[in-house]
């Protein structure tokens, strides 16, 4: 039942465009002056497409030389500034090769200057052999007497063993001196005097 | 006359072209191309790779010119600071000097350890560090009554730097031995690289102080 009315519902609500069409071309023939509906959309519809693709085209025909061009512009910029930088190096060089002398003395003047700052930094000896020297007192007698590496190696002779004990008190008056050992003590077998081995090392 | 008559015929026959739009768009399309192709990948990609090429060439230049340059700045600041420790530059050249100079060093030694009250009995040389000369030396005398001999050694115009020092007494033969060793200095004059620059600055302040009570 429903598939006899569905074609004649269809056909009421889409009346049949052939013949409209065909009304169309017979009124379009002479009587009437409306000719837009004779125009085909579609062909009008591509020429708009190509006249936009055309002017894409040129557009892109030109930017490509535009780009090369400019290219080719940087790249005479990039020379010219190599250019300029190669003149200020020679010209740097000339410089410098006329400061050449200074330089040299300058560098031998800095190097001996340092070795003279090492030299002075580095604590002096001299100092540290007055006091070991000059704090002995009269009745002992340095025997053997070794420095190396702030560290003292002393051998002395006493005749006392309060002579001894006066030696290591008079050298801990030193705040430099940060470490007494003893390292041996005896007492000699002839002579009866005490024999002491002392390491003394200095902090600095 | 008749190439006039090709031209406009030429021209015309062009014009004809490019008023059909399809014949134009293919016209303009193999245009396209050849523009890319022309310029696009053999003009450009060679026009690139050569601003590259360059830029890196002038990185490289521009990195030379300015450690050339900073070179300049510090010699010119190092004239000025070698004119300004001019007077102590004699001084500076007794203490270290430019070469070894062990010949005129030695007599000098001597004489000071016999004023101190040693005497000089052994020497023996040998070249540690390029810039320096190791000293081995054996002196007869009481290290009691001397040993002020190391300080004129160690504050002596061309001062040493004392490493070992070993004093022996034999009871038996009441004979007193000392050995020292020290180092003393030289810079030899080296010709430097231009690109090189100075090791530093100069302290012309610790120059100063260091020779004020000579100099004055």
């Amino acid at each position: 039942m429903l598939k006899e009315l569905l074609p004649k519902l269809s056909h009421r609500l889409k009346p049949n465009p052939v013949k409209e069409l065909s009304v169309n071309e017979e009124g379009a023939g002479l009587s009437d002056p409306n000719l837009l509906d004779s125009y085909d959309y579609s062909s009008l519809r591509s020429t708009h497409f190509t006249n936009q693709a055309i002017t894409t085209l040129r557009i892109f025909i030109l930017l490509v030389p535009v780009i090369f061009v400019a290219s080719l512009f940087v790249n005479d910029i990039v020379d010219l500034r190599i250019s300029l930088t190669k003149k200020s190096i020679a010209s740097l060089n000339r410089d410098l090769s006329d400061l050449q002398d200074v330089k040299n003395k300058a560098d031998q003047v800095y190097r001996k200057t340092e070795i003279l700052k090492k030299i002075r930094v580095a604590h002096p000896v001299s100092s540290k052999m007055d006091w070991i020297v000059s704090q002995t007192p009269p009745n002992i007698t340095l025997r053997n007497l070794k420095y190396t590496e702030n560290t003292f190696k002393i051998q002395a002779i006493s005749d006392t063993a309060l002579g001894i004990s006066l030696l290591i008190n008079n050298y801990f008056e030193n705040p430099a001196v940060s470490d007494i050992m003893l390292k041996g003590a005896e007492l000699e077998q002839g002579s009866r005097n005490f024999k002491v081995t002392l390491e003394v090392s200095f902090s600095q | 006359m008749r190439s006039y008559v090709n031209q406009a015929k030429i021209s015309y026959s062009i014009k004809g072209i490019l008023s059909d739009p399809a014949t134009s768009l293919k016209a303009h399309l193999f245009l396209a191309f050849l523009s890319l192709v022309l310029f696009g990948l053999l003009g450009l990609y060679f026009s690139v790779a050569n601003i590259k090429k360059n830029l890196k060439e002038l990185e490289s230049l521009k990195a030379e010119e300015f450690t050339l340059q900073n070179n300049k700045f510090d010699l010119v600041e190092a004239k000025e600071a070698l004119i300004r420790a001019e007077p102590y530059l004699g001084l500076l050249d007794e203490a270290i000097p430019n070469e070894e100079e062990l010949h005129l060093y030695l007599p000098v030694l001597a004489q000071k350890a016999s004023t101190s009250g040693f005497i000089l009995t052994d020497m023996g040389s040998s070249q540690t560090l390029p810039e320096s000369v190791s000293l081995g030396t054996s002196y007869k005398g009481d290290i009691m009554s001397s040993h002020t001999f190391f300080g004129v050694l160690e504050q002596s115009p061309r001062p040493g730097n004392i490493q070992f020092i070993e004093y022996l007494y034999d009871p038996d033969k009441e004979t007193q031995k000392t050995k020292v060793e020290f180092s003393i200095y030289f810079v030899p004059y080296n010709v430097l690289d231009l690109a090189m620059p100075v090791g530093g600055k100069i302290d012309t302040e610790f120059l100063r102080k260091e020779f004020s009570t000579a100099y004055e």
